[in-house]
């Protein structure tokens, strides 16, 4: 307790005393016991919260006592002095109850306050829980619509890759024979299109069938190819496989020189080692002398 | 007395008591009032209006005091948002 703050206290006390002293001089008997109580509880009110919250009640208090304690100096122990000394006493007890009812009533309007504004700060809280929800879900949505956009165009594109490989396919049917077989896509181009007898320069007729082979393959990404000469068994064996190297090389010369990457190209010469057909017939060695493109080969 | 048995005098022990006094002060006040005492009935019926007075003030202030307890128990039923 501060220092001002205990003067306070006590100089209204001191007061209090001295008055009761100058009365006790005064008088010659002791005060009635109503007069002692009502001393007590005017202390203890004006000791307390009263001072502060009920000012008011705590003087009509006081007035109260300085009544009593007046008529006790006059009258010393009387009726009139003990009905005095008991209203003093209530009234310094009202005063107390007075500064109760403030104090409460303080408390209450506190708690009042402080609810209104925990429930409004909670409420904001809960409102912008929910946009952030709400927000949250909108991204949510927006990326759920990109990857359903994502996976549209992939279908698209991957339809698209199917169309130009079907027609593709198509249009080299239309000038070879293409089959898919379990080393790859194989295009058959006859050997004698494509060169002369016994030459391993190509015909300008198999040139041109070439570059029709090159656009097909240049949209299919330039896959990878390897390319196989084949003979019939008229004539050395040895010779006819340098001879069908040099022509799947000539091939391959042919597609590199439209654009064809030279290192997506491999190039065999398998002479009449793996025949299509017997050799025994004039149609069975034509049918042998070919040159097979297998894409993307297996092995 | 009626304005302190409003206030809710008669359902708090201590303001039940001065409520008591009250009564018993007015009663004795009336007697004697019959009695031509009015020296004395003056007497007695102003310690009961001090005790009315006494018996109102404590009952509203345990009435307020409830009220007060009240607000702070409703304070704590908030839930804090997560």
């Amino acid at each position: 307790m501060k220092a001002s703050q205990l003067n306070k206290k006590l100089v209204p006390s001191i007061a209090l005393l001295a008055l009761g002293a100058q009365l006790i001089g005064c008088a010659t008997v002791p005060p009635p016991k109503e007069l002692t109580e009502a001393r007590q509880s005017y202390e203890r009110a004006q000791g307390g919260s009263a001072v502060k919250l009920a000012p008011a009640a705590l003087d009509t208090a006081k007035q109260a006592l300085q009544k009593a304690e007046r008529i006790f100096r006059d009258q010393e122990d009387s009726p009139e002095t003990r009905a005095l000394g008991y209203i003093a006493d209530r009234k310094a007890r009202l005063a107390e109850a007075m500064a109760a009812i403030a104090q409460a009533d303080a408390d209450k309007l506190a708690a009042e306050n402080e609810f209104k504004d925990k429930s409004t700060s909670e409420l904001d809280k809960a409102r912008n829980a929910l946009q952030a929800g709400g927000q949250k879900l909108a991204a949510s949505e927006r990326a759920r619509q990109e990857a359903e956009k994502a996976r549209l165009e992939a279908e698209k594109a991957r339809k698209e890759a199917e169309r130009i490989a079907s027609a593709a396919l198509a249009s080299l049917k239309e000038m070879a024979s293409v089959k898919e077989e379990a080393r790859g896509v194989v295009i058959t181009l006859s050997g004698g299109v494509l060169f002369a007898s016994g030459k391993s320069d190509l015909l300008s007729i198999a040139k041109e069938k070439l570059n029709e082979v090159y656009k097909v393959l240049k949209d299919q990404n330039h896959p990878k190819l390897r390319i196989e000469g084949h003979t019939d068994s008229v004539g050395s064996a040895e010779e006819n496989r340098k001879l069908s190297l040099a022509r799947a090389d000539s091939v391959k010369a042919q597609l590199v020189s439209q654009g064809y990457p030279g290192d997506r190209i491999k190039t065999v010469g398998l002479g009449p080692d793996r025949p299509v057909t017997d050799n025994t017939s004039a149609e069975g060695r034509a049918n042998n002398r070919r040159v097979e493109i297998i894409v993307n080969p297996k092995d | 007395m009626r304005a302190a048995e409003e206030a809710g005098a008669e359902k708090d022990p201590q303001s039940q008591l001065y409520l008591k006094l009250a009564q018993e002060n007015l009663d004795k006040g009336k007697v004697r009032m019959e009695a031509d005492d009015n020296e004395i009935a003056d007497r007695a019926l102003r310690k009961a209006e001090a005790d009315g007075e006494l018996a109102r003030g404590i009952a509203r202030s345990k009435r307020a005091q409830a009220e007060a307890d009240d607000a702070r128990k409703t304070l704590t039923k908030i839930k804090p948002v997560e």
